[in-house]
């Protein structure tokens, strides 16, 4: 269960987002990849403790925006893969427009004054 | 939400998945550090560290997939379940106890429920009444003369609809021998009134059909073997055809108007007034209320009385058909239902102090579980969800105790009440039973629950003190509960004494008669064929017959059986007395000799005397007392009646009082007359004691007579005493069931508790023993121990019961609710079971090895 705290779950949010982005830009990836691909492109910021990539992804499966099927790895060792839903799609779209709308609006504030 | 409760269930094969992804990525890790040039062990040992904290992550990952109230809930059944099977024996006693407690309780709503409570099967009954009539002095009789229900059902504007109905019975003449069957004698609007429907054909419409009938279903089976055919078909009742033109459907009896074979129609007849046998139900308009029903009610009767003398000494009462079917069965359900709720309450209170015992004796468990993380809210929720598994399982087994108990009910003897075959476990009885179950759970989990808690923050490891060790406040709280164990058992024994005490008065009463070696023949002779003379020439013919029969000594014959209650009142004057009222009886001669009542003075009735005059009649003793003021005062006087047909009467004897009406009542004055007129007719006759089984002899001599009469009804006459004894007989037995099971459980508790107390003082009792104490000082030690405990229990129990008691005074005899000698009794028993519960854990104190007791801690 969530802990309940706002920065953990502000954090959450984000997490989920950053997931679902990377499936949709990767294509169908398993954990490992998942999370390789993830510091790759966050340069390190984004430390992706297992404690809270797995959990992250079962909730994902539980929204519906991800599945998981269990295949074959590229060194053929027998992994989890999770792929991106057309619901995730469209969640990867609202969040996005969210990001947009709340990055301009804070930028109007936080704009040093010229 | 949905898969988060299946994952639940599914947690072996979802634990194994999460395992092999888990292996998947640490084998990544793994060959990205080979690759990097580690050696495969430091690969693998680092591969791990990168991994992080697995146990965690798996906790984490649980959290998110299931429910975890839901797993904590369903590991602490599992536990309990465990707990149950490692002390078998606590197990069973409590949930034997919850069994039957719950048992015994469901089993009783539902008889109350389904007598009492249940709405009649009829359509619309808030509105639906019956039209009594009262006298002033007899109370409420049931049925009117036709012609007065034909003034009511004209006048009454409060009433959308009134029936009349006339329960009668008439001979069949079918296919086997000519039988006797109840017939309904109803007007057509008895059937939309009391929601009957036709099951094939029609039912009448009109009272202008006279000869038809509408068979019930069972009859219908029994006859017609369920033929459609059936329908147009003739039956024969009482020699006259009916055409039948429908059947109804099984039904529930409504209480008296129980569900006849066969209804014909009435044609109610104007000029039928005084007495009657007409039934009257009516429907109130939607929208009138009982009270101004009534109201019209006694209007219209005042009318009906002053129009016509015969009707003018009843009133009318407007009861709610409901109320009328159930009233007679109130007091006997309300008693059961205290008497269980008292039965269920011991249990209960036993229970607690069970689970208390136990709970003191887990404090080292509990400890343990704490320090390991459990946090004190969630030990109770462990203890809490241990008592529901509980009484979850015993909660089961009483409903099955409560369905077994259902099936047997309508087979007790004695137990007849209305609609008892209805009863069932419906969805009322068993939302009851939950809440009882529940509440047991509420008042006997609890207080353990708490108790427990709060004593393992107290309590810590490591320290001397013993596992069974308990605070006084615990060993207080426990007492307690065994003094109100004591005082409820109290009670019921002290209501079961007062049962047992009425119903040994009541079966020691003197009926009057002789109730052995006395059979009665009660035959019914067809209207038609028989008319006053030839019946009481068939009867006499009869008599004769039965004479020589071999093994009866004796014969005579009278209009009713003694108890069986049928009054005839009549006013009876003589010159300087005031009136008197005696009951009648219609007897021929030899009546007395055949019953074994003495005839203390004059002589017994004579054959010739039913043509002789002045009519002779034999008074009871009681008559002579009050008319005359003695026995032999009374031979030779004359009286005078109020019976049209026999005005004067000459005394000729006096008989013993015997009880012609109920058991219950004493004989009040009556008097014999020959027999020549009267309705009814039972030959009676004295047999030897080795005669065997008459029964088909007398069906035989009928048989010879007259083959077209049913057959008669051949019984002892004891049977009619056995009928009045049966139930205050069921309410002893039950009474006494309670009782004794109140009983164990109390002393089981008691025994319980001075047991522990025992094992507890074990060192103390060594010390003493080997600072020279006798084994009658420890014995009187322990006893003396609880001496409080049981004048606690006994004071308490007896104050109880004699305001409990009250609710039994309708079903006492020759008993006052508040007996001393019984109470006296009830706690004398209590106290010598209780002290024996002290005495034998105090005399195995006793008998301990003083060094070995030393030794325990």
């Amino acid at each position: 269960m969530s802990t309940g705290d706002p920065k953990t779950e502000l954090l959450q949010g984000t997490l989920d987002l950053v997931v679902l982005r990377t499936l949709q830009t990767m294509g169908p990836q398993h954990g490992f990849g998942l999370a390789k691909r993830i510091g790759q492109i966050s340069a390190g910021a984004l430390d992706l403790n297992q404690g809270t990539l797995y959990p992250g992804l079962l909730r994902l499966e539980q929204r519906g925006w991800i599945r998981s099927k269990w295949g074959v790895s590229e060194n053929n060792r027998k992994a989890k893969f999770y792929e991106l839903t057309p619901l995730g799609q469209r969640q990867i779209d609202n969040e996005r427009d969210k990001w947009e709308q709340t990055v301009t609006l804070m930028e109007r504030f936080l704009r040093r004054a010229d | 939400m949905w898969k988060r409760f299946l994952a639940v269930f599914r947690r072996g094969r979802l634990d194994s998945e999460l395992s092999a992804e888990v292996e998947f990525h640490i084998a990544m890790l793994e060959e990205e550090n080979v690759q990097l040039g580690m050696t495969p062990a430091d690969a693998k040992a680092a591969a791990r560290r990168e991994f992080g904290g697995m146990d965690q992550m798996k906790e984490r990952y649980r959290e998110v997939r299931g429910l975890p109230l839901l797993e904590s809930f369903l590991a602490d059944c599992a536990y309990a379940l465990r707990m149950m099977r490692w002390h078998p024996l606590l197990t069973v006693a409590i949930t034997l106890t919850l069994a039957l407690g719950i048992g015994v309780t469901t089993a009783v709503f539902a008889v109350a429920n389904g007598v009492l409570l249940r709405p009649l099967e009829v359509p619309e009954t808030e509105r639906v009444m019956v039209l009594l009539s009262t006298f002033p002095k007899e109370g409420t009789a049931f049925s009117v003369a036709e012609g007065v229900f034909l003034d009511w059902r004209a006048a009454a504007k409060s009433f959308e609809a009134m029936a009349g109905v006339w329960n009668t019975s008439m001979i069949h003449r079918g296919s086997g021998q000519p039988r006797e069957i109840d017939v309904h004698r109803v007007t057509a609007a008895m059937f939309p009134l009391t929601g009957i429907q036709a099951r094939e054909g029609r039912l009448f419409v009109t009272s202008a059909e006279q000869d038809v009938a509408v068979l019930e279903e069972g009859f219908w089976r029994r006859e017609f073997g369920g033929r459609p055919d059936a329908i147009g078909a003739a039956i024969v009742l009482d020699d006259r055809p009916y055409t039948v033109i429908g059947v109804a459907p099984f039904g529930a009896p409504l209480g008296y108007l129980r569900r006849p074979d066969v209804w014909v129609p009435l044609v109610p007849r104007a000029e039928v007034r005084g007495g009657g046998a007409v039934t009257v139900i009516g429907r109130m308009r939607a929208g009138v209320s009982q009270t101004s029903a009534q109201a019209e009610m006694n209007v219209i009767q005042e009318r009906v009385k002053r129009e016509h003398r015969e009707d003018s000494q009843f009133g009318v009462e407007v009861r709610s058909l409901h109320d009328w079917v159930v009233r007679d069965a109130r007091p006997t359900v309300v008693v059961l239902m205290g008497t269980v709720a008292l039965l269920l309450l011991l249990c209960c209170v036993n229970i607690a102090n069970l689970l208390l015992a136990r709970a003191t004796a887990r404090q080292r468990e509990f400890a343990i579980r704490a320090s390991l993380g459990g946090g004190q809210a969630r030990l109770t929720r462990q203890v809490l969800t241990e008592n529901l598994v509980l009484a979850a399982v015993g909660g089961l087994g009483g409903l099955a105790v409560a369905s077994l108990l259902l099936k047997l009910a309508p087979s007790v003897p004695g137990l007849n009440l209305p609609r008892l075959h209805e009863v069932q476990l419906d969805g009322h009885v068993l939302a009851i039973a939950t809440a009882v179950t529940v509440a047991s759970i509420l008042i006997f989990g609890l207080v353990p629950a708490w108790r427990s808690a709060s004593g393992w923050t107290r309590s810590m490891l490591g320290t001397s003190v013993p596992a069974s060790a308990t605070t006084p406040a615990g060993m207080r709280l426990r007492r307690a509960l065994v003094v109100a164990q004591l005082a409820l058992s109290l009670v019921l024994v002290c209501g079961a004494g007062l049962l047992l005490n009425s119903f040994v008065r009541l079966t020691g009463v003197n009926a009057g008669f002789s109730r052995s070696n006395v059979l009665s023949a009660g035959v019914r002779l067809p209207y038609k064929h028989y008319d006053a003379e030839r019946s009481l020439l068939f009867h006499r013919l009869l008599m004769e017959e039965v004479r020589g029969i071999p093994g009866v000594l004796d014969v005579s014959a009278a209009d009713h059986l003694p108890l069986q209650a049928v009054r005839f009142p009549y006013r009876l004057t003589t010159d300087g007395t005031a009136p008197m009222e005696a009951m009648a009886r219609n007897v021929e001669p030899r009546y007395f000799q055949v019953l074994g009542v003495p005839v203390t003075a004059g002589r017994e009735f004579e054959p010739a005397d039913d043509t002789r005059l002045p009519v002779p009649t034999i008074l009871n003793v009681e008559a002579a007392r009050r008319l005359f003021g003695g026995e032999r005062e009374a031979l030779g006087r004359t009286i005078k009646t109020n019976y049209k047909l026999r005005p004067v009467l000459e005394v000729v004897g006096v008989a013993s009082n015997v009880r012609q009406m109920a058991l219950r009542e004493d004989p009040g004055p009556q008097m014999y007359l020959p027999m020549k007129y009267g309705s009814g007719r039972y030959v009676i006759a004295r047999v030897a004691e080795n005669a065997g089984d008459l029964t088909g002899a007398i069906r035989a001599a009928v048989f010879r007579l007259d083959p077209t009469i049913p057959v008669p009804e051949v019984a002892s006459v004891g049977t009619w005493f056995e009928y009045q004894v049966a139930k205050p007989r069921l309410y002893m037995l039950l009474a006494s069931v309670f009782a004794i099971a109140g009983l164990l459980i109390a002393t089981a508790g008691l025994y319980g508790v001075v047991a522990f107390q025992v094992v507890r003082r074990t060192h103390e009792f060594g010390v003493r023993m080997a600072l020279g104490a006798e084994r009658g000082d420890i014995v009187r030690l322990v006893m003396g121990r609880e001496t409080v405990t049981i004048i606690a229990g006994l004071a308490l129990g007896l104050s109880g019961a004699y305001v409990v008691t009250r609710a039994l005074s309708t079903l006492l005899y020759g008993v006052r609710p508040s007996d001393t000698p019984t109470f006296l009794a009830a706690g004398v028993l209590l106290s010598g079971v209780a002290l024996l519960a002290c005495y034998l854990p105090g005399r195995r104190a006793a008998g301990l090895d003083p060094s070995a007791a030393l030794r325990e801690e």
